[in-house]
Parts: C-alpha cells; structure tokens; sequence
C-alpha cells in the first residue's frame, strides 16, 4: 500500500489530466478506502482492541463497499449528486489501482512493482509526474466544463 | 410568496429523497458487512490459527510488524495488524529487536511458523507519519473548497 501523500499525488494527477475543478472530491475518494480501512492498526496503538476491527477495515478496504460509500458520502455535498459520485469515485479507482503495485510474499497485486516500505519511490514518481504536467500543461480533457455542471 | 413556498416544498422533498436513499445504501452496507463478517469467521487469521495451531499445521501465512525479541533460533514479531505476538523460527541474525519486517512461512502445530522468505521493512513506520502529514495537507486543500453548513458541505467560491 503506498502512503496518503502518493495517494493525493495520484489523484491531483487525474484531476489535472481531466481538468477537473472540484479536485478535493477526487481527494477525498483517494483516501477515503484507507479512512476507515486503517482502523486496524488502532490494535496496535491501543492493545486489546475489538476483534470485529479487523474484519470491518479490510470490509471497507475493497472496491464495491467502498463503492457503496461513495454514493452515501456524495450525499452530504450540497453539489449535483451524480458530479460528486463520479468524482469522488475516480479517486477511489485511482487508489485501488495504486494499492495494486504493492508486492507483497502472499499475493501479487495487478502490476506488483514495490514493496509496502518502498512507499518513496511513489512518491517521487507521482511528484515528477505531476510537475512535468503542470509545466507543459498536459491534459487529456481541456474543457473544464465536461466534468462539471455549469 | 408562492415561490417561497414551492422552494420550501422542493428542498423538504430532496431532504426527505436524501434520507431515504441514505437509510437504504446503510442497511445494504450492513447487510454485506453481516455476510463478510460470516465468511471471514471461517479465514484464516492470525487469530484462528494461534487460537487453533494444530488446525493450520502445514499452512502458509504472512506476517508483518515490529520484532520484540530474538532468540538464536526464534524471531518474535508483533504482528501490526492483530496486535499478536507471533514466534518465527528463522536462522540467522539479519533481524533486530526493534526492527519492522515480513516473514512468509509454513505454521507448525505448536503455534510457531517456519519462515520460507523474509524481509526488513524498516522504513514502514515512517509511511504512517508522512500519512498523517498528508492527512493535514488533505483537510486544507478540502476546506479551501467546501465549508460545513446545515445542509451539508457547501462550494466556497475560491477554487485551488
């Protein structure tokens, strides 16, 4: 799993790539599998945590309930409904897709290329990347109004 | 007037819509939280297996977290996510008290796992800290966008 900073990185990259306006909602979908999904290591700071702990962020940790959190979530903007599922929901593909690089000894993500420890290499990556976009200014989508209402 | 009172009618309406739909995403989120919940009592955990070793006798699992203990054959490591000590015979001397690190291995039935492949992992921990600064960065540039209102998050005008 790469950390928040690679995480928020990857999403100001879609966001930018799309022109996107409303960025914090593709933030806040970046983050958001992990916001519940690290309840866990709560074990670790206090000992003798509950064991439904466990079963319950690794609930949240995967796609389609964290889907289904999305649209509960898009409910609290006062914003178009549909706009604030879509953004908020390409951040959280956006963090499924980068926790897949993750490699691990039990299971190999969809393109395991670094370790959990190795979360710097991310954060390089997603930092160069989004700086050379922003200097010659690469976008797929120009038109900011295709993603959001007018 | 009259609009008023249409617009009072229209917002009560989306308010009450909103509700619904909440409650009924909430009790689907419970329902699938029931049926994962079932389904992992029947996983293995670090829980099930050092509550049942002669069960798992054989299996292969993974552990990580922070090594309280060495021995010259025994490695122990608290494992990070179920907060459990697990003993891990492993020889050699790469690995430290104090150390973060992974093992992957057979578990015996006497509750001990032999490690097949390992790896130190110390710089894990920082990753949490640099989580916690990127929480902040996060609430900032989230905050720069929407304010908190009765109604829920609402547009500031400044966009980032």
């Amino acid at each position: 799993m790469p950390d928040w900073i690679s995480h928020l990185l990857f999403g100001l990259i879609i966001c930018h790539l799309l022109s996107i306006q409303k960025k914090s909602l593709v933030l806040l979908g970046a983050l958001l599998p992990d916001l519940i999904g690290k309840l866990k290591m709560l074990n670790y700071l206090f000992p003798g945590s509950p064991e439904w702990i466990i079963p319950i962020s690794n609930f949240w940790h995967t796609p389609l309930p964290s889907f289904i959190s999305v649209l509960l979530i898009a409910l609290f903007f006062s914003y178009p409904y549909l706009n604030s599922v879509f953004l908020i929901w390409l951040g959280d593909v956006s963090h499924f897709l980068s926790d897949g690089t993750t490699k691990s000894f039990l299971w190999q993500g969809y393109l395991p290329l670094l370790w959990a420890d190795q979360y710097y290499f991310a954060i390089i990556f997603f930092a160069i990347t989004y700086t050379l976009l922003r200097i010659f200014d690469l976008r797929i989508i120009r038109d900011e109004h295709q993603l959001t209402p007018n | 007037m009259k609009k008023e009172k249409d617009n009072q009618k229209r917002n009560k309406t989306i308010i009450l819509a909103k509700l619904g739909f909440g409650i009924f995403i909430l009790i689907l989120l419970s329902a699938m939280f029931v049926s994962y919940y079932n389904s992992y009592q029947e996983k293995t955990t670090l829980q099930s297996i050092l509550k049942n070793p002669e069960k798992y006798d054989g299996v292969y699992y993974q552990t990580s977290g922070r090594i309280s203990r060495t021995t010259d054959s025994f490695v122990y490591i608290l494992d990070t996510e179920a907060n459990m000590e697990i003993p891990v015979l492993y020889a050699g001397h790469y690995f430290k008290p104090g150390n973060n690190a992974v093992f992957y291995g057979q578990m015996t039935k006497d509750g001990y796992m032999i490690a097949a492949k390992s790896r130190l992992q110390n710089s894990e921990p920082f990753k949490y800290l640099i989580s916690l600064i990127a929480g902040v960065i996060f609430l900032f540039l989230f905050f720069k966008e929407w304010k908190l209102s009765w109604n829920g998050f609402q547009e500031r005008e400044r966009d980032f």
